[in-house]
């Protein structure tokens, strides 16, 4: 039912449908044969035609991450799973890699544990996808209005209309929560290191304390920026500034 | 009177002097453990200042800066601006350097500040022409509130030095080295730190837990005695060979009784350099062999050699002695014949207080029986370099005889699905890619500006169509219609205006609104004139259209109690539930009429 309304939301009509399938197939074909160098410019080709017309795909991110990890390119594997995830939060092969990759990274980074309510919370706006949330967000506030311009015009009795107010107003406001929630989290500015290592200083400059460093592949999140350096932090709330140019942000 | 004040105001309107730029040196000659400052200096700032970004000097380490200042001055009326930045250095050797000119500019013109003739001496020099400059505020000139003359006393090379010292010289990749930062002091020392955290490049470091107060050990020095402590520790595993320099952190001193009320001027020492000799491990490589170096031993334990069916018993495998732990790994099988194993416990490592290389690294493993008699769990073994020997050592456990006796657990209560095993993962590796024709693509339509449109737009034509179709609306144009329409909504307005009576506590005029609404609601429905319509003539007209007699007699008898006690008010409560009574009846009406 979720893959039927997301394709009915999708829409698969702009560009040029057959040249991306091409590169997509020649793509893994190349992936197959362990040539991961032509996979990913053929990929990204892919991804950056689709990226043009305004389209994203879940797939084309995916493969990337597998063709940069099978190149030991951590980094970019990372960076291409994080945007993947974004798309589908709940995709467990995605998930499964992210595990196995932070697995091989030399920055163990402790993530706090989720509350039981949070938790479930969370799983009901990232099970839903987003296409759909900011859908029905708009076909319920349509609904809203245009019972209220039923009721303004007098015409008819009121009653269904008022309870068809009522109902539409409480679903789009739980409509509004849930794609609030995920709209947060996508607009979240993570970022991936993407130099093999990272000193973080407690002010942004140089001849500031040296506070920690942090190694390619590690995910940060990046709070503002100032004279080239940025200010970071790590999931387990340790922060400071970097300079700016050793990460990559999560789009 | 003009004549003269124009050449004042010109004169009170130039700047003190023209823009100057000049590059100092706090001191010269330096010692080569000495650090110093290099300052740049604009005098005369007539426009924005572009100081040059310095990340290298030739011959010299930039070990801290930049910090800029600027400062105004009003002399005689006019006004200074100067603004400086400064840099701290330190030599790399001795000699005669230059410290070459910078370019720097002001208001977008380029000034370039002279070479620096620096000369630079083996030791230390600077604690010997540092003096405390005399306060200018000092003007009584006693005592008092200078500090007593050996506190400002110039401290030596030879009187304070830091030294960084390896636990050994020589060793081999991935061995553990200890490095000590060990200060030599023959002064008081009141105060000491670190200037900046060292970057041991060429090394994988390991932290060692400090000490709060200093152990103090006094040691001797080609003969001179000096009071010692180690400042700053660190277990290091080189990562590459050759000869690797050791970092020279620069540390920052107060020189004086440390219960004094003046502890002295404050100096900085420069580790002494120092160098590890590191050699390559040994080829070919033993199998097995995952990288630890060090010296070790081997031992596996187990809580009980005796169990019953169901119960468990724990394995504890210990690795102790000298090296690098964390390459030390667990070399237990994945599986023992008879038993399910449970996933290893992580790794717990205890260091000696005394010497941190030295410690034991244990792991637990939990193994339950799954058949009775007598189980045998293998050897473990592993293997590593040993620096001493300058071998590979392979270090091996003997198997260990279990008995299993009969208990109250089974096989089958434990281990899901008798007769099989539980699948054991042996390999960890990403999912494969997505295949098919075409990847999944969409399009992010909150993302667009039609979505945008969509949301502010529609809502204002949905009711703009809903206040048209009012407008338009044929009953509101007729009046009978619109009346005959709406009469029960009329109806509710006029009892809303009873109800605000009956809140003031008006009883006339309650019950007169109150009947009032229940003609008029027949006078909208019928287009009668509302004088011509009497209580029976309702009833009559109602029974004749079929309506029920128990909702005429309602309207009726709701109508004749208001007449009553609009003409007759007694001194009862007023009848709340009247309106209610009305509005029930004509409801009812609404849906026979």
């Amino acid at each position: 039912m979720r893959k039927w309304l997301v394709i009915l939301l999708c829409l698969t009509t702009f560009g040029s449908a057959s040249d991306i399938g091409a590169l997509y197939r020649k793509a893994g074909e190349a992936y197959a044969a362990k040539d991961y160098d032509k996979a990913i410019e053929l990929y990204s080709q892919a991804a950056s035609e689709l990226s043009a017309s305004g389209e994203k795909s879940f797939d084309l991110m995916y493969n990337l991450g597998c063709a940069s990890f099978r190149k030991e390119d951590l980094a970019s594997a990372r960076l291409y799973f994080e945007q993947a995830r974004r798309i589908r939060p709940l995709d467990p092969s995605v998930n499964r890699n992210l595990k196995v990759l932070e697995s091989r990274l030399s920055d163990k980074i402790k993530v706090p544990p989720v509350g039981t309510v949070e938790k479930a919370y969370q799983h009901l706006y990232q099970s839903i996808p987003y296409p759909v949330l900011t859908g029905s967000l708009l076909i319920f506030w349509f609904l809203v209005f245009i019972f209220l311009g039923l009721l303004i015009s007098g015409r008819y009795s009121r009653k269904p209309f008022y309870y068809g107010l009522g109902v539409s107003l409480i679903l789009l406001l739980m409509t509004f929560g849930l794609a609030n929630s995920r709209a947060g989290e996508l607009a979240r500015r993570e970022a991936v290191v993407f130099q093999p290592e990272v000193e973080v200083f407690s002010e942004p400059s140089t001849s500031s304390s040296l506070l920690f460093r942090i190694h390619s592949g590690a995910l940060v999140g990046m709070e503002g920026e100032q004279s080239g350096f940025v200010h970071i932090i790590l999931p387990d709330g340790m922060n400071g500034w970097a300079r700016k140019q050793s990460f990559k942000a999560i789009h | 009177m003009a004549k003269f004040l124009l050449p004042i105001l010109l004169i009170l309107a130039l700047p003190l002097r023209a823009t100057e730029v000049t590059a100092t040196v706090s001191a010269n000659p330096v010692g080569t453990e000495d650090a110093f400052q290099l300052t740049i200096k604009v005098d005369g700032v007539t426009g924005e200042v572009q100081f040059p970004e310095l990340t290298s000097i030739p011959d010299f380490n930039i070990i801290a800066g930049a910090s800029t200042s600027r400062s105004t001055q009003i002399i005689n009326w006019r006004t200074s601006v100067s603004s400086s930045i400064t840099y701290t250095l330190s030599p790399r050797s001795a000699g005669t350097f230059t410290i070459p000119p910078f370019i720097v500019k002001v208001g977008g013109k380029e000034y370039k500040t002279q070479p620096i003739k620096l000369a630079v001496k083996k030791g230390s020099l600077l604690s010997h022409q540092q003096s405390r400059p005399r306060s200018p505020f000092d003007m009584f000139n006693d005592n008092m509130f200078n500090p007593p003359a050996s506190a400002r006393r110039p401290v030596s090379a030879d009187s304070l030095f830091i030294r960084c010292e390896l636990s050994e010289p020589i060793a081999y990749m991935g061995e553990a080295v200890m490095v000590s930062y060990r200060i030599y002091s023959r002064v008081s020392v009141a105060q000491l730190g670190i200037r900046e955290l060292p970057d041991f490049t060429g090394f994988l470091t390991e932290d060692v837990p400090q000490n709060h107060v200093l152990n103090q050990e006094a040691r001797t020095v080609n003969g001179v005695t000096y009071n010692t402590a180690v400042i700053f520790r660190k277990i290091v595993f080189p990562t590459k060979t050759g000869r690797l320099p050791l970092p020279q952190p620069v540390f920052n001193i107060q020189v004086g009784n440390p219960y004094s009320f003046f502890p002295g001027e404050p100096i900085q020492r420069k580790s002494q350099p120092a160098t590890l000799t590191v050699y390559p491990l040994p080829t070919p490589q033993p199998n097995g062999f995952s990288g630890a170096v060090g010296q070790f031993q081997l031992s596996v334990s187990f809580n009980q050699d005796h169990v019953k069916m169901g119960d468990s018993i724990t394995c504890t495998v210990a690795v102790s002695g000298e090296g690098d732990f964390n390459t030390v790994e667990l070399m237990f099988p994945e599986s023992v014949d008879g038993f399910r194993m449970f996933r290893p416990s992580s790794p717990e490592l205890k260091r000696e207080q005394g010497n941190p290389l030295r410690g034991v690294k244990t792991w637990k493993i939990v193994l339950v029986p799954q058949k009775t008699g007598t189980l045998v769990i293998p050897g473990t073994r592993m293997t590593f370099f040993n620096p001493v020997s300058k071998d590979y050592v392979t270090r091996e456990t003997k198997p260990v005889e279990i008995s299993v006796e009969k208990g109250t657990g089974t096989a089958t209560s434990v281990v899901p699905g008798a007769g099989g095993s539980e699948v054991v993962a042996v390999g960890n590796d990403i999912d494969y890619i997505r295949t098919g024709d075409t990847p999944d693509r969409f399009v992010d339509i909150s993302e667009s500006q039609w979505y945008r449109i969509l949301i502010v737009a529609v809502p204002f034509l949905f009711i703009f169509f809903g206040i048209v179709l009012r407008w338009r609306d044929p009953s509101r144009r007729d009046p009978v219609t619109y009346r005959r329409t709406h009469a029960a909504s009329l109806f509710r307005s006029r009892i809303r205006g009873a109800a605000k009576y009956l809140k003031k506590g008006r009883g006339r005029e309650y019950y007169q609104q109150v009947s009032k609404a229940c003609i008029s609601y027949f006078s909208d429905k019928w287009n009668r004139p509302i004088l011509d319509l009497k209580i029976d003539e309702i009833a009559r007209d109602l029974e004749a259209q079929g309506v029920e007699p128990e909702l005429i007699r309602a309207i009726v008898d709701a109508v004749e109690y208001c007449d009553f006690e609009s003409y007759t008010p007694s001194s009862n409560a007023l009848n709340r539930d009247i309106i209610k009574d009305a509005e029930i009846a004509v409801s009812r009406l609404e849906k026979v009429l």
